[in-house]
């Protein structure tokens, strides 16, 4: 993607929900070069702080002109055009380079067709590893050190004391080692847990935290000597049903599953056999293959599993951290130099 | 030569009993006839069955060993002095199986005598770090609040917390202060310490953020997000945490005790509790052990209880082991000065 000639003056289109501090942030950013539009009234209202798709909404006629007409103006969005994404490309000729609130984008480009488009798509890559980083360690906790024995213990008045095996010393087998793999990483091996990888490029430095890389092609091997599994990957071609039924059936009995990846990766219903067989002692997910969650599925029910409805990604200090990265890749942008989290179509992230 | 005589007092799984023979097969003769012990409640169980007894001749053979014996791994500790401690008459080392010895070294009078004394300091930090943080995450990630959701099959995106950016307040800075400060640090938080000795040099003070006085400790409170109390029961820290102590916490603390019941005014924190003056309480411990089933805790949904067991893994005797076997190395080399957790007669920890 090209630079911006000098004294070309470029348009910022803000497209989702967005505090007054963080639009004045990118206001105050470069205001010689960039215009910010930002027309709250269009967009849609968040239901919780960070929420970036808002409620539905319907424009009026007068509402709707005024969009396309922003639109049509616009060299660079701070999130898609969810009402229209479709048609971006004719909708916002302009368009160079789309900043995405989220980190998985992949499949949305793919089931809007964007990703043929010429438009540069950067992600929130990074944003959410922290909070997604402690929600797997939540997880983990809860299963290693026995919070439901203790619950039953507690119903029952009973003291007595016990001898847990505890986390430090267990292996965990984590697959996608990105920035969301990373911080799973480095927190697993402060609590003492052999952290062994997989990731799709073979070779390389390993990771801080990571003992062993294991191969993706010999996940059958390696899974039986692993007590826990945590999925941290995109989902892209190569990743869907990484963890089939072959694989699950394979993990050894008394695992725990942590999944902060997508859905699409392991196959759900093989996991909730082994979870209700207990086979798999439990399972802390804040994805599904769909979402939300039907009111159906068997594993609203199941004693050990922890159900996080897609939100364990979301704090309050996410549209700080979004702005932050937006803000470095507009300086990038301005040089001329690589955007940072920029999509990348072969890859699928 | 004469062989050191080494007397092993509590129950020791056989290849540890094995592995401290090996030390030194030449100079060391280790005394451990496995029916002189009690049976075990749970794995790791140092004091085993209460209501075990020796019989006559089984008497006879443990006095013989305790006479005979130079270094001990743990001391028969009697409900009425002297007790065994009176059979003890060649005794130079005790290596302790636990930490907090100092009531009954104080006691037994061992403090005024030349016994050498080490403790397991160490072998529990990692345990109660572990526990201490799955409290925290649960809390802070609003575990409960998830639960509930599930419960009633209900799938709402929301924006959750992080622990990250909070301040932690650790009540003591030895080294189960560390092991919690060392995590909190790597999850973002910023680590505060209060300890009766703030001056006092420490391998390990970076690990803390600030390290104040006892007497800035309500000064303090009002700052702590989460305080996680580690200190052993003395005189003063009886009752550190009283009335008004917790009136300065913030009304969402969460309080998690791995130390001992007696630092905080119980009562008053279960009023805190009930009352919306404290968030929450993760204990280990509390002012009568077991805890009575009329205890309110029991019922209180912001408590979390566990049996005095959270630093107990089945690892436990290992790491133990291996301190010991490391000290008797340097015991048998005429370097005791330089073992490790050497128990302070002074200051009694």
């Amino acid at each position: 993607m090209t630079a911006p000639s000098p004294g070309e003056k470029l348009t910022i289109l803000i497209a989702s929900p967005l505090e007054d501090e963080f639009v004045e942030r990118i206001r105050a950013f470069d205001p010689a070069r960039f215009d910010v539009v930002h027309d709250p009234d269009l967009l849609a209202k968040p239901r919780y702080v960070a929420d970036h798709n808002g409620a539905p909404r319907t424009l009026t006629a007068d509402q709707n002109a005024r969009w396309s007409d922003h639109l049509k103006h616009a060299d660079i969005l701070f999130d898609f055009d969810r009402l229209d994404p479709i048609n971006m490309p004719t909708n916002a000729p302009r368009l160079r380079w789309v900043q995405a609130t989220s980190s998985g984008i992949g499949e949305y480009l793919k089931k809007t067709g964007l990703e043929n488009s010429r438009i540069a798509f950067t992600t929130a890559s990074g944003v959410h590893a922290r909070p997604l980083a402690e929600f797997s360690m939540l997880g983990l906790l809860h299963f290693f050190r026995d919070v439901q024995y203790l619950d039953e213990m507690k119903r029952a008045h009973h003291w007595e004391r016990y001898t847990t095996p505890g986390l430090d010393g267990a292996r965990v087998l984590l697959v996608g080692l990105g920035s969301l793999g990373r911080e799973v990483a480095k927190d697993c091996a402060r609590f003492g847990v052999e952290v062994w990888g997989a990731r799709r490029t073979t070779g390389g430095e390993l990771p801080e935290g990571v003992t062993r890389l294991v191969n993706q092609r010999d996940l059958l091997d390696v899974l039986p000597q692993v007590d826990a599994l945590i999925l941290a990957c995109p989902l892209t071609d190569e990743t869907r049903l990484l963890i089939d039924r072959p694989q699950v059936e394979a993990l050894k009995p008394g695992a725990v599953i942590v999944n902060i990846s997508r859905g699409g990766v392991i196959n759900e219903a093989a996991m909730v056999e082994g979870l209700k067989s207990g086979r798999i002692k439990g399972a802390a997910l804040d994805v599904f293959e769909v979402e939300p969650l039907p009111k159906e599925s068997p594993m609203w029910d199941l004693p050990n599993v922890l159900i996080s409805p897609h939100s364990a990604s979301t704090v309050g200090a996410e549209n700080g951290r979004i702005v932050d990265i937006f803000l470095d890749n507009l300086g990038r942008f301005t040089r001329g130099e690589p955007l940072r989290n920029l999509f990348d179509k072969t890859r699928g992230y | 030569m004469d062989k050191t005589q080494l007397m092993i007092c509590s129950p020791l799984e056989a290849e540890l009993v094995e592995k401290i023979r090996s030390v030194d097969r030449q100079r060391l003769e280790v005394f451990y006839d496995p029916d002189l012990y009690p049976p075990l409640r749970y794995a790791c169980d140092h004091k085993g069955v209460q209501t075990f007894k020796r019989s006559g001749t089984q008497t006879a053979r443990w006095r013989a060993g305790l006479e005979k014996a130079e270094i001990f791994l743990d001391c028969p500790i009697p409900k009425e002095l002297p007790g065994d401690l009176a059979y003890m008459k060649r005794a130079k080392w005790v290596q302790f199986t636990s930490s907090g010895i100092g009531e009954f070294v104080k006691r037994a009078g061992l403090d005024k005598s030349d016994l050498i004394l080490t403790t397991a300091r160490g072998v529990h930090s990692g345990p109660l770090a572990e526990w201490s943080f799955m409290a925290l995450l649960m809390y802070f990630k609003k575990f409960r609040f998830l639960e509930a959701e599930q419960k009633a099959h209900r799938w709402e995106r929301y924006c959750d917390e992080e622990v990250a950016g909070r301040t932690l307040l650790t009540i003591g800075a030895g080294d189960l202060a560390r092991g919690v400060a060392v995590v909190a640090r790597a999850l973002g938080m910023r680590v505060i310490a209060v300890t009766r000795s703030p001056d006092k040099p420490r391998a390990h003070a970076d690990v803390f953020d600030e390290i104040h006085g006892v007497p800035d400790l309500h000064r303090l409170l009002p700052q702590a997000d989460a305080i996680v109390c580690t200190v052993p029961h003395t005189d003063e820290t009886e009752n550190m945490l009283d009335r008004t102590a917790i009136s300065l916490m913030r009304p969402d603390v969460a309080f998690i005790n791995t130390g001992r019941g007696s630092t905080i005014d119980e009562v008053a924190m279960i009023e805190a509790l009930r009352n919306g003056k404290m968030g929450f309480a993760a204990i280990d411990v509390a002012q009568i052990e077991p805890l009575p089933t009329s205890s309110p805790l029991w019922d209180m949904p912001n408590v979390m209880i566990n049996p005095h067991s959270a630093s107990t893994v089945t690892t436990e005797n290992a790491k133990i082991t291996d301190i010991f076997c490391k000290n008797i190395e340097l015991y048998l080399r005429g370097d005791a000065a330089r073992m490790t957790n050497i128990f302070d007669k002074q200051l009694l920890y």
